[in-house]
């Protein structure tokens, strides 16, 4: 019986009357990493705030689905009820640190508040230093005593980091950690992160528009399309024999893994305005592989094999492997 | 399903109805489009369009369609307003609202134009010395502009009262009118030039004008069809604030002796001889102070969306 | 066939503030027709500031820029070698003009340099804007209301209209979604081989360097540490950066520690405070340079894989 920590199950949220997420569904277990894969307009930093609690904050609401956290369904918890969970249970990296951390505040000072909120509970660091030295900082001292903007990305990226883990949460939620960093760095950064969760045991929801990177750090992935979960599953049954074509399109579209020298797959058009969804799968319009039935109505996410969940209605037959 | 274009090139777009745009089809279309785009204007806007068209409406067709003359002194003084006379008498027996009515056009005339004038020269010139190549212009710009502002605007009013001397009107314009304006143009235009500026700097550095640069275009093209519309949408936005700012201090100079001379009528001017009946007859006041009062709101409203709106089609 | 280089950098360098750390310091390079060239680097090592003084976007505060051998200081604005090289920029959001449409963009450059009147220039406008994608509908919209790919798109039907022989992409596709990228990726491919196009494409990102490119330079710093074929390069790098490059790519197996040498004044080699292998050399004398017969070096002391064919020491 796994150990199911956070679990969104076909949840819709809106934002001002628009429904950016109509169904997606994920699993996340104690000690897994997952990865969230998203281009614009999917519906990511929604998603991350749902998992967050946040959503409220931003306008937004929670129209259909569920959302349990161990076990406990929290989709109408109270602002009270997610701050206990936040910090302690549940830690968040956001994109961009350089807006995230307090600029007028030192970074030690920022974690040294942090830890202190989590004062109660017996967390495996004592002080804010020693919090630094678990992001692998060099010269803790000298960084706490310096200013956000004093950093080089890297270096506050990792602070973001400490302080999403300063409560010693179950979960760690990354939105994007990397986007901004150069690629030196960017590897440096999804190592720390690797290591961080090998050796304590809790699990990340690593969020990104790049499938490569986070099938670098991520067991399973999770992909998303226009609001809904188009495909889940392990990293390398996704990436070796993807059940979606749309996961197939971006794969080929991909100069990395695609064939040196070869034409990449260009999707044609652009992803649905969340205004107006298309009836049918999302992607049909895009899809070269479309079928009638594609459009009659959203396709539901079905089993592919035990831990393998598609949507698309072709999954089966994959003709995206041999069409190449 | 609609058909995806069969392009290799892939575009983004997926194909749909093709209209040419000059069909009788396409322009209803585009009418309909501008005037819900109008209602799409929100409240206050339109309330304020609405204000201000209706201000406008009086100063100019009152006085045109009226059978009484401004300065009659038909009428007995000091009369409550009624329904002939709308806002009632002054001491002389003239009509209040006929003389409203005609002194806005003085009134907003003057705001309309130093707000345009100043707003079409300082932007220009800040857009201008900002691009240039020779950071020299920016220099002897912008001290000149720091100096300008320096001086308090009234006293910039009164000095050219004394200097053009109360006796002279130009051409159409009435007495005192030229100093006003004189005055208006030397100061107002600072504000636009330091504005334009600083949106130039923005926008120098974006990379469309590098562009520009690299198709070799003319430094006179970039900066009036790559400049000027964006950075004037900045300044316009202010400037439709600044007609309320203008409009009162126009208003004020009465009271120092300075501005519109009479017999012009003029909203300060009637304010500043009404203060003696206030008590007895405080419509005289009250009907120019109103006139003020609704340009402003009328022109703010419609100011703070043309602001938010703007804001939206900002780089 | 042109036999000078379509553009050439002699030991250029630039400074922005007197006297901060050049951004690019004596970089001396030469792109000839029909090449396509990367330009590898990360952010800071002054691979966008390259690419301008390449284009003559930027005077260099030493050593000189040539286009078709004459230098971009006496290319006058009309000159037509002035159209010769155009450029793409990353940001699609502020490369196009918010107040014009795209067809207006587009039409302007043929405006500015053709002869035929204003409806001459909209119709060619139109063809452009049609061959890389844009149709007719979304001809008349203005930036805002397109997408990022879109707007690339134009910027691209732009840089166009001049008919250059040489276009340098600034990170076109860096803040582009996956899928869009590869759109624009293959228009440019399209586009190079339709029109003969010769390109210098800018990017952090190898995997694109290694599908759109034949030959790379990897800058570190403000200096070319390495050049060479695409294909050899990337494979059997020389350098240390850029093996560390390499390393750093997703899907890359290889485990990289993190290098800090303590390095109290700037180094010799800028790469030393961050190389695993550098030594005392490395710190205070310039790195040789190691050439081979096809025009590909490294600059190192220690570099890797043997690369020794020629060997010339810097500034000797």
């Amino acid at each position: 019986m796994t150990d199911v920590l956070l679990e969104l199950k076909s949840v819709g949220a809106t934002i001002a009357g628009t429904e950016i997420l109509s169904d997606i569904s994920v699993t996340v277990e104690r000690g897994q990493s997952i990865g969230l894969v998203g281009e614009t307009g999917s519906g990511k930093s929604m998603a991350c705030r749902l998992m967050s609690g946040m959503i409220r904050h931003v306008g937004g609401s929670i129209i259909r689905g569920q959302i349990q956290f161990e076990g406990r369904d929290v989709t109408q918890l109270s602002e009270k009820g997610w701050r206990q969970l936040r910090g302690s249970r549940i830690g968040y990296i956001a994109q961009n640190s350089l807006s995230s951390l307090n600029p007028v505040m030192t970074v030690g000072s920022q974690l040294r508040e942090a830890i202190h909120l989590q004062r109660d509970r017996a967390l495996p660091w004592s002080d804010e230093c020693q919090l630094l030295e678990m992001v692998e900082m060099a010269q803790p001292k000298i960084v706490a005593d310096s200013y956000p903007h004093q950093l080089s990305g890297g270096m506050r990226q990792r602070v973001a980091i400490a302080l999403g883990i300063a409560g010693a949460p179950d979960l760690l939620i990354a939105d994007e950690p990397t986007t901004a960093l150069d690629v030196t760095i960017q590897k440096e950064i999804l190592d720390l992160l690797s290591r961080l969760t090998a050796s304590s045991g809790m699990s990340l929801v690593l969020v990104s528009h790049d499938l490569s990177l986070v099938a670098e750090v991520c067991e399973h992935v999770n992909v998303l399309y226009a609001g809904t979960t188009v495909e889940f599953g392990s990293v390398g049954e996704v990436m070796g024999s993807p059940a979606h074509a749309y996961t197939a399109a971006l794969l080929g579209a991909m100069p990395g893994l695609a064939t040196a020298g070869h034409r990449l797959t260009a999707i044609p058009g652009a992803p649905p305005d969340p205004r107006a969804w298309p009836v049918g799968c999302r992607f049909a319009p895009r899809c070269e592989f479309a079928q009638p039935l594609c459009c009659e109505r959203l396709p539901q996410l079905m089993d592919v094999t035990a831990d393998h969940q598609s949507r698309c209605v072709r999954m089966e037959e994959k003709p995206w492997l041999t069409a190449r | 399903m609609s058909a995806t274009t069969e392009n290799p090139l892939g575009t983004d777009e997926l194909s749909g109805t093709d209209e040419p745009t000059n069909s009788p089809v396409a322009k209803t279309r585009l009418l309909f489009r501008m005037v819900r785009y109008i209602r799409t204007l929100g409240f206050s806007a339109t309330a304020g369009a609405v204000i201000v068209i209706g201000v406008l409406g009086c100063c100019v067709f009152v006085p045109m369609l009226s059978n009484q003359s401004v300065d009659a002194f038909g009428a007995k003084p000091l009369l409550h307003p009624s329904w002939r006379y709308l806002m009632g008498t002054d001491q002389f027996g003239r009509n209040v609202f006929l003389r409203v009515c005609d002194a806005g056009r003085i009134d907003l005339l003057i705001a309309a134009i130093g707000v345009l004038g100043s707003f079409a020269v300082g932007t220009l010139i800040g857009i201008s010395v900002t691009a240039a190549r020779r950071r020299v212009w920016e220099t002897i710009a912008m001290r000149l502009v720091d100096s300008i502002i320096a001086f308090p605007f009234v006293v910039l009013v009164l000095t050219f009262v004394v200097i053009f001397s109360e006796s002279s009107g130009l051409g159409p314009l009435p007495r005192g009118v030229p100093a006003l304006l004189c005055a208006i143009f030397i100061y107002d235009w600072t504000i636009y030039a330091r504005l334009a500026r600083s949106r130039t700097l923005e926008l120098r550095e974006a990379e469309f004008v590098m562009a520009a640069r690299l198709l070799g275009y003319s430094q006179r093209r970039i900066v009036l069809r790559h400049l000027l519309p964006n950075v004037s949408r900045t300044t316009a936005s202010y400037a439709v604030g600044d007609i309320v700012l203008i409009l009162t201090i126009t208003v004020s100079l009465p009271f120092l002796g300075a501005g519109v001379q009479p017999p012009t009528p003029e909203w300060g001017q009637m304010m500043f001889e009404g203060q003696t009946f206030l008590v007895q007859a405080p419509w005289i006041v009250l009907g120019p102070a109103l006139a003020l009062a609704l340009s402003g709101i009328g022109v703010t409203l419609l100011a703070d969306t043309l602001i938010n709106r703007s804001g939206r089609t900002r780089l | 066939m042109v036999d000078c280089a379509l553009v050439a950098s002699e030991g250029v360098e630039k400074r922005f503030r007197r006297s901060s750390r050049p951004a690019i310091s004596d970089v001396s390079l030469e792109v000839f027709h029909g090449a396509a060239v990367g330009i590898v680097g990360e952010s800071g090592s002054g691979k966008s500031t390259l690419a301008r003084m390449l284009a003559g976007a930027i005077e260099p505060t030493a050593g000189s820029v040539l286009v078709a051998g004459r230098p971009w200081a006496q290319v006058s604005r009309r000159d037509p070698l002035r159209k010769s090289v155009q450029m793409i920029f990353q940001d699609p959001y502020s490369s196009l003009n918010p107040s014009m449409t795209g067809l207006e963009t587009v039409a302007e450059v043929f405006h500015v340099w053709g002869e035929g009147n204003r409806n001459d220039g909209r119709d060619s406008a139109r063809r452009l804007l049609e061959e890389v994608g844009i149709s007719e509908r979304v001809q008349s919209r203005r930036p805002l209301e397109l997408s990022g790919g879109q707007r690339q798109r134009v910027a691209i039907a732009r840089s166009l209209a001049c008919e250059p022989s040489l276009l340098i992409a600034d990170e076109p596709t860096s803040s582009l979604d996956v899928s869009v990228q590869a759109n624009i990726l293959n228009l440019l491919r399209e586009l190079r081989e339709a029109r003969g196009l010769s390109l210098i494409l800018v990017s952090h990102d190898l995997s694109v360097v290694r599908h759109m490119t034949d030959e790379v330079l990897v800058i570190y710093s403000g200096k070319v540490v390495e050049r060479g074929a695409t294909s050899t390069i990337l494979d059997v790098p020389h350098h240390p950066y850029t093996q560390l490059l390499l390393n750093s790519v997703p899907g890359s197996k290889v485990e990289i520690g993190q290098v800090r040498n303590r390095i109290a004044m700037e180094p010799a080699c800028p790469f030393a405070s961050r190389c695993p292998r550098a030594t005392e050399e490395c710190v205070h004398i310039q790195p040789p340079r190691y050439s081979d017969p096809s025009g590909g070096y490294v600059e190192c002391h220690h570099p890797l894989n043997s690369p020794t064919i020629a060997v010339e020491q810097h500034g000797a």
